[in-house]
């Protein structure tokens, strides 16, 4: 589903070692990270990471401390905010509530050097990409919350930026709506042929949406990959514990001797048909329904172990207090130092 | 049945308040009113002699302007310091709310005996002239606007607005006047119309820093407390009548704001 583009040669964003604090609090410990031209690049990460703050400092609304950055070949760090010609979806959309939907629109254009009818042309033609035409002259009190978002999106395009900032743009949405509007989105920035870094929480949604995907921890970048390359090769034990539910095993499990860790999916264990392709044992504690799959919550040795199966396609009897020996295939291990 | 009750007990209550009201408005338009229960005759003729007095059309111009003047200055001082220290200066603003209700923690004469002596030598020698009183009233403006102003910034997502302004090269300024400036202004409109009930109906300051050098509303009510009880009826009528348009353009106001901000 995610194109595995590899990067233009020259990369159309580029930040390089940046640093950026709040008063004494050092927030980015030199961050470095690229985007490539019409990538949808995802920034993922906990809480307090520092993704806003990195956000912020592209766009410049946050004074950096250090390191440069790039954007399509000229300097942008020594620039204004609205000289750098990016645009940014807030969090809380921060729409102006006493201007109708047109108004938000028109108010970025104003002050442009455009004529009234180029700005309502462009106006016109945004709202129609954004299907919000027949809203036009509603006040965002008067929107539904997916509506408001596609408005913050629209106010974002409507001065072709060249690159977009998205801080957390669907967070605030219902689940079901938020599904919708990712494949709204990701249609729109294909179509456009749009650059694009979007800030998440929520990691169904970066695989679902990013080209590559970013994962920082505590002001450092931790990996940058494609979605299927993070999930399956962690640069480490911090990227493997981020990614869902690998299990993250002493890897001289495996390979006697090797210091360090092993990272196996839930999917990639197999019940061992014999006792020579047998790894481990493990005894089950419960299981639980993972819609079509069944999870089974086991221990070994200490370690908690999650196995995953279809019992569609292999109908198992597992039962708490079963024991269960498992064998594992050497491709679908990862192994990890620390 | 207990809402029945209850409804009956606040339509009591309403009366009970409304009797010394009636009997002003009944005062006000009898012409004979000394050995009965309820006047012998009634007749608008108090009212339109009182109304039609040069001396009270003054004393409520000289009011209005006086508290215009006052409400005026007071706007332009404060509301904009307000927006300032809520979106630039957030540590201070907890100082601003303490500062803001001296006005009201400092018994008035204490005030105003300080004003006369500073104001009663050069360089600024304006004792006993409207102007001092104007000047006066600018911080009995302050809490009423701080509180508003304040309580409809609290819910507005400012900063996150002007960073959106920046984004599109759009100043402070502009943002701050196109969107904010709006967004409080129904909350600006009730704190001024709250003032002006207050400055309308102020007594201490005018009595002790201008008294009948320059005749207010109140200070003309109370020479008044002498004349025949129908002319004090009228007068304290039309005062009451129109605090309750200013409180019905205040609720007014702020049903308006309170529907505005979602
Ligand atoms: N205005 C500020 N003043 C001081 N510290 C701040 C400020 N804004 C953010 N921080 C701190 O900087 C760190 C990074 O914040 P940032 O908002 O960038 O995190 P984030 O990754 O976006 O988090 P979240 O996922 O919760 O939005 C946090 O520890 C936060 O407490
Ligand atoms: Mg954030």
């Amino acid at each position: 589903m995610n194109s595995q583009s590899s990067p233009t040669p020259r990369n159309f964003l580029d930040i390089d070692r940046v640093t950026a604090a709040y008063g004494e609090t050092q927030v980015l410990h030199g961050v470095s990270l690229d985007v490539s031209e019409g990538e949808m690049h995802v920034l993922l990460g906990p809480s307090g990471c520092g993704k806003t703050t990195l956000l912020r400092a592209i766009s410049g609304l946050q004074p950096i401390s250090g390191g440069t950055m790039t954007l399509g070949g000229t300097r942008i760090d020594d620039k204004a905010p609205d000289k750098r010609g990016l645009a940014m979806v807030f969090q809380h959309y921060a729409l102006f509530p006493n201007m109708s939907v047109r108004g938000n629109l028109a108010f970025g254009l104003r002050g442009k050097g455009l004529s009234r009818p180029q700005i309502d042309e462009r106006v016109e033609r945004m709202l129609h990409t954004v299907d919000l035409t027949a809203r036009a002259d509603a006040r965002p009190a008067a929107l539904s919350g997916g509506q408001r978002q596609r408005v913050a999106l629209a106010r974002a395009l409507v001065v072709e930026p060249r690159l977009l900032l998205l801080d957390e743009p669907l967070s605030a949405l219902d689940a079901q709506i938020r599904k919708r509007l990712q494949l709204e989105l990701k249609r729109l920035q294909r179509a456009a042929g749009l650059t694009a870094i979007l800030v998440t929480h929520d990691q169904d949604e970066a695989m679902r949406l990013g080209d590559r995907i970013t994962l920082m921890d505590a002001g450092h970048i931790a990996q940058t990959s494609t979605p299927a390359e993070i999930h399956a090769r962690p640069a480490n034990r911090f990227v493997a514990r981020f990614f869902g539910e690998a299990n993250i095993l002493p890897a001289d499990w495996f390979v006697p001797g090797l210091g360090g860790h092993a990272v196996v999916h839930p999917t990639a264990l197999m019940p061992a048909p014999d006792a020579s392709a047998t790894v481990f044992t493990a005894d089950v504690i419960d299981t639980e329904h993972l819609g079509a799959l069944r999870r089974v919550n086991c221990r070994a040795s200490g370690e908690e172990i999650r196995f995953d199966f279809l019992p569609a396609s292999t109908p198992l009897d597992i039962t708490p207090g079963t024991r269960i020996a498992f064998g594992v295939r050497g491709d679908a291990i990862h192994y990890v130092d620390g | 049945m207990s809402r029945h009750l209850s409804g009956s007990f606040l339509f009591l209550l309403a009366g009970l308040f409304a009797l010394p009201f009636l009997a002003i408005a009944l005062s006000a338009v009898a012409t004979d009113w000394s050995d009965a229960l309820l006047p012998r005759h009634i007749g608008l003729d108090v009212i339109t002699s009182v109304l039609g007095d040069p001396r009270f059309q003054a004393s409520v111009l000289r009011s209005l302007a006086i508290s215009f003047t006052a409400l005026a200055l007071s706007l332009a001082l404060i509301v904009p310091a307000i927006v300032a220290a809520h979106v630039y200066w957030p540590a201070l603003d907890r100082w601003f709310a303490r500062l803001v209700v001296l006005p009201y923690a400092v018994p008035a004469v204490v005030l105003v005996v300080g004003y006369l002596r500073v104001f009663s030598q050069p360089p600024v020698q304006i004792n006993g002239t409207p102007t001092l009183l104007a000047l006066a009233y600018v911080p009995l403006c302050f809490p009423m606007l701080y509180v508003n102003v304040k309580n409809a910034l609290q819910g507005l997502a400012v900063r996150d607005w002007l960073d959106a302004g920046r984004l599109v090269g759009a100043t402070d300024e502009r943002v701050l006047l196109c969107v904010v400036l709006p967004m409080i202004a129904p909350a600006i409109g009730l704190a001024c119309v709250l003032n002006l009930g207050i400055l309308m109906g102020e007594f201490v300051y005018a009595n002790l820093l201008v008294g009948g050098r320059f005749e207010t509303l109140q200070i003309y009510m109370f020479a008044q407390r002498s004349e025949s009880g129908s002319v004090t009826s009228v007068i304290i009528l039309a005062y009451f009548l129109t605090l309750l348009l200013l409180t019905a353009l205040a609720i007014w106001l702020s049903a308006r704001g309170g529907t505005d901000k979602r």
